[in-house]
């Protein structure tokens, strides 16, 4: 079993989107938008997340943003139009 | 000071009695005595399956006319107008307390760009989907924003692609409703009460938004900061 030490060092990259967060293990570097392909099925991310954050910063190209594993991304959920 | 609801639907219907209930029976010297409600919209029959009302009328003239007598403490006036730039200036003022529970972002971003321009105002907004929802929080004290405008890092609220529902007429107001639950209104009316509750508690920010999702389970707050 690998060291509590190990485990700690590992990358985690958190992704959030609306009221949900997941956390990738060692996902290798990718790009934002690699990452949004990755999860869209099971966080409900589409195309109309056109906001997205690394480290609560606004960032422009998704598709050209590298991510190093140890990031938090949020694609930023449009507010509910209803009421 | 004064609090005002604009939209009287499905979550905001669901906030009026427990927020007059708060209002009456609140030490916090932040709770202000005057209710204002705010909607052009009728009620009809269609709309119990998610929305509280006494009499197919104006829904802010029926809300008046069922919380008057339960309330007799507060002055709760009723203004059967949408809001609109006509009248915005009006019908938002320093000092006030906002709930915007309406059902497009056209008026959202209307009264968020007011909002900017007092000095002092607390918009609480809300807003669903089918299954999800958020809230979000705007206060500006002594002409500073203590958090972001509703706009900020939300493009379909800067430009808004539906319109006001001033702008639209009967056919195209009876096409606006879709499907939603009365269970997910309640989750909004609740967060944004909480929100509420927190200030007038004079509490600090530790959110200015939180977004649920029900079928999940999951809600979490969030706060960006401009910097």
């Amino acid at each position: 079993m690998e060291s509590v030490d190990k485990r700690l060092q590992s990358k985690r990259l958190k992704v959030i989107c609306g009221a949900n967060v997941e956390y990738l293990e060692d996902c290798g570097t990718l790009t934002v938008e690699e990452i949004r392909q990755k999860v869209a099925g099971i966080m409900n991310i589409s195309d109309n997340h056109k906001v997205v954050l690394v480290n609560a910063k606004p960032i422009q190209n998704p598709a050209d943003y590298l991510l190093n594993g140890d990031e938090e991304v949020e694609f930023k959920r449009e507010d509910g139009q209803k009421g | 000071m004064r609090t005002v609801i604009i939209g009287l639907g499905g979550i905001g219907s669901n906030i009026v009695e427990p927020l007059s209930r708060i209002l009456t029976f609140s030490q916090s010297k932040r709770a202000p005595k005057r209710l204002i409600l705010i909607d052009g919209d009728k009620y009809e029959e269609r709309n119990r399956e998610r929305q509280k009302f006494q009499v197919t009328a104006n829904k802010a003239e029926s809300v008046k006319d069922w919380l008057r007598p339960l309330f007799s403490e507060l002055d709760i006036e009723a203004k059967p107008r949408f809001v609109d730039e006509s009248n915005a200036f009006v019908f938002i003022k320093e000092g006030d307390a906002v709930f915007l529970s309406v059902d497009n972002h056209a008026t959202r971003k209307l009264v968020s760009d007011h909002a900017a321009t007092l000095s002092d105002i607390l918009v609480i907004s809300g807003g669903n989907e089918l299954y999800d929802g958020n809230v979000q929080i705007y206060e500006r004290r002594k002409g500073i924003d203590i958090t972001t405008p509703l706009v900020w890092l939300h493009p379909e609220i800067e430009s808004p692609q539906d319109r006001n529902p001033a702008e639209l007429n009967c056919q195209e107001l009876a096409k606006a409703g879709s499907p939603q639950l009365l269970a997910v209104n309640f989750m909004v009316a609740s967060l944004m009460l909480n929100a509420f509750c927190l200030w007038l508690e004079e509490r600090a920010w530790v959110y200015n938004e939180i977004y649920f999702d029900i079928l999940t389970g999951n809600c979490r707050p969030s706060k960006i900061d401009r910097k």
